[in-house]
């Protein structure tokens, strides 16, 4: 659990937005995993998720008064990551990493938790190679779903879509992670051939 | 990597364990959150605060002061108001009507609101209220009651149902405190009106040149200048007391002891209506 440290400005009483900072401290505890993730699934590298993160969290603080109370917070959340990302100017700098890590991906291991063992951390990386290979959109929902645990309607309205789309993409991708095993299997099956 | 073929749902969990910050990475964004969420806030604050303090403060001590000058003045009007009710010149007017009782003078009743401020006089006559007594009571069924005040038979004072607590020391005028005006003035009237219930014109006159000369415009002049037409006329200056008589129903057209003034010297015409001045 990360304290919220004290606000400079307690002694001078209650400001009318203080209610706030617990808030948002409570969404970041929350959810900052689902916002490094989707930053990286947005073409965020390792080693600027946290920029990206912690801008994200910023954005969250001044636009809280506009998140519609009984919406689906990892939506919104989406939302505000996704359009960082895309008006960042990283993210033409993004995209250059992410062919370089499609190519090395081993080294996105540099970050990760030294205590990871080696099929974990494999089976990670795995994972990551397959999402690579998905299309944004397929990625996306992919993602929300298997990892995120999110439920359509919030993936509809994160990314805009009929529910139905979310649900032919989630197929698509699914099929594809099938063909992605098949293959590592056949691969490991002739390796010990 | 092992051998054994890797299930979807341990995909996702090494992912999901892996592909996450740092517990340092969140430990670092939590503070730079904290540190930088309230840093516009306080750039906003300490340029807005102290104007909102500037307002709200004076609303706050402008509001006790409003109260405290609301309390104030309710006390003092409290106040003022309870001294005007005991020193009035009414009530003290009123007190030694009680002493006067047994001498069989006229005294006043009730004194109008309006005119609160003018003391009844007490005029004794008591040789004339012997004459007269009850035509007097009959003559002026529809008095104001200033005038019935002023002019009350005798056989009428005892209706009065509130004695008066200073009565005792009303009939000793000299030893009134003079320290207020209108008292002061009461005292010289009472004064007045004792030396001429002792029979003493020429005491009541020197009385009443006091009064006079202290209070020429005073509040009780108009009950001065009554009296000294009676005292004119019980001193036996008839001419003196006639001019005065006429001075006094000039003066005052509209006076309540206008009747009793015009009937204290019998001298120019026989008086239709023996009245006495109490």
């Amino acid at each position: 659990m990360i304290p919220a440290p004290e606000p400079p400005y307690a002694s001078d009483g209650p400001p009318p937005a203080e209610p706030r900072v617990p808030e948002l401290m409570e969404i970041y505890r929350a959810h900052v995993d689902y916002v490094w993730r989707i930053a990286r699934s947005l073409g965020i590298p390792a080693d600027a998720a946290e920029d990206v993160t912690q801008e994200v969290f910023l954005c969250v603080h001044h636009k809280l008064h506009t998140f519609r109370p009984g919406g689906s917070m990892r939506a919104w959340l989406f939302g505000i990551t996704r359009n960082l990302v895309l008006h960042d100017r990283r993210s033409h700098a993004r995209r250059e990493r992410r062919l370089a890590a499609l190519s090395q991906p081993t080294t996105t291991t540099t970050t990760r938790e030294p205590d990871a063992t080696v099929r974990v951390r494999q089976a990670a990386e795995l994972m990551q190679s397959f999402l690579d290979e998905l299309d944004l959109d397929k990625r996306l929902v992919f993602q929300m779903t298997e990892i995120e645990e999110m439920t359509a309607e919030e993936i509809a309205e994160a990314l805009t879509i009929p529910l139905g789309t979310v649900y032919s993409r989630l197929r698509a991708a699914r099929a594809k992670l099938e063909r992605f095993r098949l293959r590592l299997h056949a691969r490991s099956e002739r390796r010990h051939v | 990597m092992s051998d054994e073929p890797v299930s979807t749902r341990e995909l996702v969990a090494a992912f999901r364990s892996m592909e996450r910050p740092s517990d340092a990475a969140k430990e670092r964004m939590a503070r730079a959150l904290a540190a930088a969420v309230p840093a516009p806030r306080a750039a906003t604050v300490i340029r807005l605060r102290p104007p909102r303090r500037r307002r709200t403060m004076p609303v706050g001590w402008l509001a006790v002061a409003a109260a405290l000058l609301l309390i104030a003045g309710s006390s003092y009007w409290l106040v003022s108001t309870q001294q005007r009710q005991a020193q009035g010149p009414a009530d003290l007017l009123m007190a030694p009507q009680d002493a006067d009782l047994t001498q069989g003078t006229a005294l006043p009743r009730q004194v109008e609101p309006e005119r609160a401020t003018k003391p009844v006089i007490e005029v004794a006559a008591p040789v004339m209220l012997e004459q007269e007594p009850a035509p007097e009571a009959a003559s002026e069924p529809v008095e104001p009651p200033v005038a019935e005040a002023i002019v009350e038979a005798a056989p009428r004072k005892p209706t009065r149902s509130q004695p008066r607590p200073l009565a005792g020391e009303r009939t000793a005028a000299g030893q009134e405190p003079a320290s207020d005006p209108v008292l002061a003035e009461l005292v010289l009237i009472q004064k007045i009106k004792d030396a001429l219930d002792a029979d003493r014109p020429a005491a009541a006159l020197a009385a009443i040149e006091a009064h006079a000369r202290e209070f020429a415009r005073g509040s009780l002049a108009e009950e001065r200048e009554a009296l000294r037409v009676v005292a004119l006329c019980d001193a036996g200056e008839r001419t003196r007391g006639e001019r005065a008589r006429e001075a006094f129903l000039r003066a005052y057209p509209r006076s309540a002891y206008r009747e009793r003034v015009r009937a204290t010297c019998p001298i120019a015409a026989a008086p239709e209506t023996t009245t006495t001045i109490d």
